[in-house]
């Protein structure tokens, strides 16, 4: 399997494309901030949020369970799957007894995270993604490199040779307005003659068995609204105690995503509507015992708002893809190591630790550390690559040690002024790939510190 | 018997710490006039937003603003619909609705949303659907918050509402924006 240096390394080939990847973006967090300077009371709703969060986390089984009866008392059907193979056969069995050949869904990451689209292709269930984005990357077979905007990744040359493809539109003509309209169409007729409708869930009421979904396009909706029968799937740990609490996380999870102040659409659900059915499935999925580790809790307290990502000099120039799981960046980074430590113990490695992420977290994760103290248990329980492994080790000796530090300092400055470029810069040197070494000063800092002091 | 197992499993492991719920503050009110800066807001979404006068009645209005609609699906009194509601058997037809118009029930001047409860229409679709949305709100009505306005919003036998601040948009091809994605291509908000 590829791990991220590899795959990243491969996106960075492409080197116009990378920066334009880097800049659209680095173009999120920049709106960001525009937004969130007009806020004075940012901060304020970030600790209330942290703090609302906290205490989801310490009583998430009252919450789910206070929420459950509320939804049944609402009319709704609740379902509790224990993993990802459980959510996909209770989304399917349901969608049986309808008999239901068509499906329309809007973004959720949760089903991403199950495969859910691929579970139900096999059953024979035709499972159309709504967003546009989405829709893109499920008409090119991939999946989504950004969990907000999931075809960051494409150019719209790209899209354009795509409708045509598959829609027919116009040679030539590129133009993202045309583009849209053409998805449009194609999608309305999808929705038309869809028999249900499947949403993910940004946020679920405790106190009184709403559901909130968040777009901009409308596209869930639609799909929720043409149908009798509507599905929505979520992650145990999206749960919000009360009511009021829906007004700090709407204040912050669009200015932290997009930097608008709120999106087009935050539709609340609480009953099925007149003659339909709706099902909530809330899933476990590695989620409780996640819960368990407490360095790394507080993540799932994560609202999926995209904004680690966009502020991530890593990300922004290694793409979505490099990070080879549903969740990618740095919130990813530290999620998926809970899920499997063997297949993802790379991502840790995949920051510069900066701390940007943690200063645009609008729930204050703090994933920075997080991420450090990944790299920490991965060295410990032996997931380091064999390369680091060895180099932390001669690192440690020799940064235990003044007197070896000294020599290895006075040598290094030294080689590097005498010794050829073959020889600095090869396979061992991996600092020095795309990187000239330092240019090394006249003297060590012993040194000019001992011969000062003997002035003295 | 998975929920069981879930529950299980979070109680050995949620942590111990009580973690005190937070009491929400009452935040400042925005300075300024809120009819004004909602204005701002909604129309940075595209929106266009109109004061009625006291003179002005809403169904001259409506009729000016939308001289060539054919289709109207109309929830306030002042306006009637073309059609019956009865006359559709399902949802779907309202595939080439022109304008549905819907009662707002409270605005939000900080960030230009405009909660329409679904008590107030139906199918639930209708917002979503129609090509063009129109919403009328009551100046009265414009808070300065969120917080606000989830606290005025009657949640009585509510099935179904949402927040509505622009018409429905995109941005996935390249980030450009494209106004009119899968919902309707215009919303006109009425002030009166």
């Amino acid at each position: 399997m590829k791990r991220h240096p590899q795959i990243a390394a491969e996106f960075i080939r492409d080197e116009q494309r990378t920066d334009w990847h880097n800049k659209a973006v680095y173009n999120f967090r920049l709106k960001r901030d525009a937004m969130v300077k007009t806020k004075p009371e940012w901060e304020e709703l970030r600790q209330l949020a942290s703090d609302i969060k906290d205490n989801v986390l310490a009583n998430l089984d009252t919450y789910l369970e206070q929420f459950e009866a509320a939804a049944i008392a609402n009319g709704v059907k609740v379902h509790w799957a224990e993993d990802a193979l459980e959510h996909n056969n209770m989304v399917h069995q349901i969608l049986q007894q309808h008999n239901i050949k068509l499906v329309v869904k809007s973004k959720s990451m949760l089903t991403e995270e199950c495969a859910l689209n691929e579970y139900l292709e096999e059953k024979g269930i035709e499972i159309i993604d709504t967003d546009l984005g989405e829709r893109i990357i499920q008409m090119r077979q991939e999946p989504p490199s950004h969990i907000v905007a999931p075809a960051i990744h494409i150019k719209r040359e790209e899209v354009g040779d795509l409708f045509r493809e598959k829609l027919n539109t116009e040679t030539d003509n590129n133009d993202p307005t045309y583009l849209t309209r053409a998805a449009r169409k194609h999608l309305r007729e999808k929705f038309l003659n869809a028999q249900a409708g499947i949403t993910g869930v940004n946020f679920a009421v405790a106190e009184n068995g709403g559901i909130v979904i968040v777009t901009n396009e409308g596209n869930a909706d639609m799909g929720v609204n043409i149908p009798p029968l509507q599905i929505h799937c979520m992650g145990i740990e999206k749960i919000i105690p009360r009511w009021k609490d829906l007004s700090i996380f709407t204040r912050l999870l669009a200015p932290s995503a997009s930097g608008q102040p709120i999106s087009i659409y935050t539709s609340h659900y609480f009953k099925p509507k007149p003659g339909g059915e709706m099902h909530i499935v809330l899933v476990d999925n590695g989620r409780s015992a996640h819960l368990g580790r407490a360095d790394y809790r507080s993540s799932l307290k994560c609202i999926r708002c995209s904004a680690c990502f966009n502020t991530c000099p890593v990300y922004r120039r290694s793409g979505g893809y490099s990070y080879h799981t549903s969740i990618a960046g740095p919130i990813g980074s530290i999620l998926m190591p809970n899920r499997s430590l063997s297949e993802n113990a790379d991502l840790p490695f995949a920051s510069s630790l900066c701390g940007s992420c943690s200063d645009v977290c609008p729930v204050k994760i703090n994933i920075h550390e997080q991420l450090y103290k990944w790299r920490q248990e991965i060295h410990e329980k032996g997931f380091t690559p064999g390369f680091k492994k060895r180099i932390l080790k001669s690192a440690g000796k020799v940064l235990a040690d003044p007197k070896k530090l000294n020599r290895m300092g006075k040598w290094a400055g030294k080689a590097i002024k005498v010794l050829p470029r073959f020889l600095l810069y090869n396979s061992l040197n991996a600092w020095g790939k795309n990187r000239e070494l330092p240019i090394p000063p006249k003297q060590t800092f012993s040194e000019w510190y001992q011969q000062n002091r003997k002035h003295e | 018997m998975s929920k069981q197992n879930i529950l299980t499993s979070i109680k050995s492991a949620k942590p111990s710490t009580s973690a005190q719920l937070p009491n929400i503050p009452p935040f400042n009110p925005l300075k300024g006039d809120l009819i004004e800066i909602f204005i701002n807001q909604i129309s940075a979404n595209a929106a266009t937003v109109i004061l009625l006068n006291q003179e002005q009645s809403l169904l001259d209005l409506i009729t000016q603003k939308f001289p060539t609609t054919k289709t109207i699906l109309s929830f306030i009194p002042e306006i009637a619909s073309t059609f019956q509601l009865s006359e559709i058997d399902h949802p779907k037809q309202l595939n080439n609705l022109d304008l549905a118009i819907l009662p707002g029930e409270v605005a939000v001047a900080d960030n230009g949303a405009i909660w329409v409860s679904g008590n107030a229409f139906m199918p639930r679709v209708t917002p979503y659907i129609t090509q063009q949305l129109v919403i009328i709100i009551n100046r009265k009505n414009i808070v300065s918050h969120m917080d606000q306005a989830y606290e005025q919003i009657n949640l009585t036998g509510l099935g179904f509402g949402v927040f509505i601040s622009g018409p429905s948009k995109t941005a996935d091809i390249e980030q450009a924006l494209v106004i009119g994605a899968q919902g309707p291509l215009g919303l006109t908000v009425i002030i009166k």
